[in-house]
């Protein structure tokens, strides 16, 4: 246990106004940056570490966290106003929060993912600060074998967001999953279908092809149909003179506290985990609350369970994945890695002495990770209508701009113009696979998950010398392995029994 | 026959070019791997293939088709926005975004001066001091 002298130490130097105006900054850019189409937090951080190195320790890092913060709440704007994605995390956030949107109610979607998100940030934090020594060593016995398991009921998860028709959603997921195998494979690194294109050695660019299927393909799709009748009015209506339309009460925001409970903890685990991310812990969290609803036609159509699903479990990934990073040293993800560097420029090591050698600094950084939650709330509350007042220019303006940002964007973030090229054909991709009803959600899903199977795969053959049967000496990997079992059966039959009008919410 | 039955034609006829062509032609297993190269994307034609015939043969309800002008003008969105981009290093990234921001207003009817001022003029500046100015990192 820290010595309550350094906790207070700690959260005494975290609390000064020059840290406090540092993370508002940190905060600010990331919420900007994460709202614009085709950037993203990775994005922000590259561009915030240099700032920081004429910064004393606790202010550098204390800004990065609000970056960090900022960018994964800035994320879910352009999802829930303009159906553009502008992350692959925030994908799921777009299911519901866009059709509440579209139904005159933006401003109430977006303090719906603004609460549910800082819910899930400030709660993973709270879990990094009193139980993250534990936890990490519980997520340390996350070999490769539980990591294969936890792919494979992942995989059986996603039966929930195949959309209307169960064979096309598995044959969109396949699709990803084909297409993830593009690139070196892990084992040999011997080419895998790059036709001869360095470019493809790295395999194909996540943030391209989300960007892409998602937003672009959507941009592309009300650009073709715009017609002159129908330009000039705005992408969301701003004009419901319902107050309730414009703002979400605490009676709301709790009658989906178990949700959002769930989803943090979903969250949590994700994040606690190295080498899983954003974009899996929010489409697992989705997947699974829609399958536990009573009601799950309603998902897809402006449901907040859907947000509270989706933005408390992508936020708590984020304080989760310093649980790793700073106890051990393992950063769970990039935007960890990114975060590591930054530490070891300001002097930090990272890793199982932290807490011993510089306990007093990780307090303060603790006390910034809070004083940025409340930050995110702040800034967001201001944010949120300015955003709202940007989306009610015409849709004449919004589209085309939206555009030209996600090409600049991808541009800047995959170095080249072999991302841009890669997001314009998905985008296309995304628009036949919309129009023909595959799911575009399973497709990204099989794309993200098949990677990191294939890798746990790999390693568990590695160190079971191929005796797959090893699987059930690993208590974990044997309830994720039931678990899987579960999920098919009771989600397959289920399925077949009720088809869900407007459970594919992307297909319009 | 109907699209969906189309559609699953054509899952099959790619899962089957894929076991048949594509994977042996491009993917190889250097000796002694642990695991094959060609495990997932075999695992997955044979997905293809097995999902594409239940497709084929089971009916479904069939997807709405979108009227051809639509797809038409998707696609010279798409060409437009590819051709801008694959020019934008020879011409610059301002020339080139102002070229196709004018396109597109043009494609989404939007005639009034201020707002085309703000897409054709102000967006593509905007950006480009963002990036160039603010963040200084260069654009093509």
């Amino acid at each position: 246990m820290p010595e309550l002298a350094t906790v207070l130490a700690g959260l005494t130097d975290a609390f000064t106004l020059h840290n406090l105006l540092f993370v508002l900054a940190g905060v600010t850019i990331g919420q900007i940056v994460g709202a614009i189409p085709g950037l993203n937090i990775l994005m922000a951080l590259a561009i915030a570490i240099p700032l920081t190195l004429t910064l004393d320790t606790l202010t550098a890092v204390a800004f990065l966290i609000g970056v960090n913060k900022g960018g994964t709440v800035g994320g879910a704007i352009p999802a829930i106003l303009l159906n553009t994605p502008g992350t692959p995390e925030s994908a799921a956030t777009a299911l519901d929060g866009h059709p509440m949107a579209k139904k005159g109610r933006p401003l109430k979607a977006m303090k719906y993912g603004l609460y549910y998100s800082v819910f899930g940030d400030i709660s993973s934090d709270i879990v990094l600060i009193t139980v993250s020594v534990p936890l990490a060593m519980v997520a340390l016995k996350m070999g490769p074998v539980e990591i294969l398991c936890l792919m494979i009921f992942a995989f059986t998860i996603i039966t929930g967001l195949v959309g209307n028709s169960m064979v096309k959603g598995l044959i969109a997921a396949t699709l990803g999953f084909l297409l993830a195998a593009i690139g070196l494979e892990p084992a040999q690194g011997t080419p895998r279908f790059t036709f001869g294109m360095l470019e493809l050695y790295d395999g194909l660019p996540l943030s391209a092809m989300a960007v892409g299927f998602l937003a672009v393909s959507e941009i592309f799709h009300q650009i073709a149909r715009s017609t002159r009748a129908q330009s000039g009015a705005a992408t969301v209506s701003m004009r419901s003179t319902d107050p309730a339309d414009r703002r979400v009460t605490l009676r709301e925001v709790l009658a989906n506290k178990y949700v959002a409970l769930r989803a943090f903890l979903i969250g949590t685990v994700i994040g606690a985990i190295p080498g899983l991310g954003s974009a899996t812990a929010g489409f697992l969290s989705y997947s699974i609350t829609k399958q536990a609803a009573k009601d799950p036609e309603s998902f897809g159509t402006g449901d907040p369970r859907g947000i509270a699903a989706s933005e408390s479990a992508n936020s708590a990934v984020v304080g989760a994945n310093l649980i790793p990073l700073l106890t051990l040293g393992i950063p769970g993800n990039i935007a960890a890695a990114l975060l590591v560097s930054a530490f070891i420029i300001h002097g930090i090591q990272p890793g199982p002495l932290l807490f011993e050698q510089q306990g007093q600094l990780i307090y303060g950084l603790f006390g910034a990770m809070l004083m940025a939650n409340l930050c995110n709330l702040g800034v967001g509350q201001i944010g949120m209508r300015l955003w709202a007042f940007v989306v009610g220019a015409p849709n004449t303006v919004i589209y085309p701009g939206a555009l030209l940002l996600c090409v600049t964007g991808i541009y800047f973030t995959e170095g080249g113009l072999f991302g841009v090229i890669v997001m314009l054909v998905s985008a296309v991709f995304g628009y036949l696979m919309k129009t023909f009803g595959y799911s575009v959600v399973a497709f990204i899903i099989g794309f993200v998950l098949m990677a990191q199977l294939e890798r746990s795969l790999l390693q568990t053959m590695l160190i079971t010398d191929s005796n797959l049967w090893v699987v059930f000496q690993h208590p974990i990997a044997v309830v994720l392995l039931v678990l899987s079992a579960v999920s098919v059966l009771y989600l397959g039959p289920k399925r077949k029994g009720a088809p869900r009008a407007g459970s594919e919410a992307e297909v319009e | 026959m109907t699209v969906n039955r189309l559609l699953g034609a054509i899952v099959v006829a790619f899962g089957a070019t894929l076991l048949l062509w594509l994977i042996p032609a491009n993917v190889s297993a250097a000796p002694g791997s642990v695991m094959d190269p060609a495990l997932f994307p075999r695992l997955a034609a044979w997905l293809l293939i097995g999902l594409g015939t239940l497709q084929l043969i089971v009916p479904s309800e069939a997807p709405q088709v979108p009227p051809l002008w639509e797809v038409l003008r998707l696609a010279g969105v798409a060409a437009l926005t590819l051709a801008a981009v694959l020019l934008m290093p020879e011409t610059g990234y301002i020339l080139t975004s102002v070229v196709l921001m004018a396109a597109l207003a043009v494609l989404v009817h939007e005639r009034r001066i201020h707002w085309l001022a703000v897409i054709v003029a102000g967006l593509p500046v905007a950006i480009w001091l963002l990036f160039e100015i603010v963040l200084q990192r260069p654009l093509p």
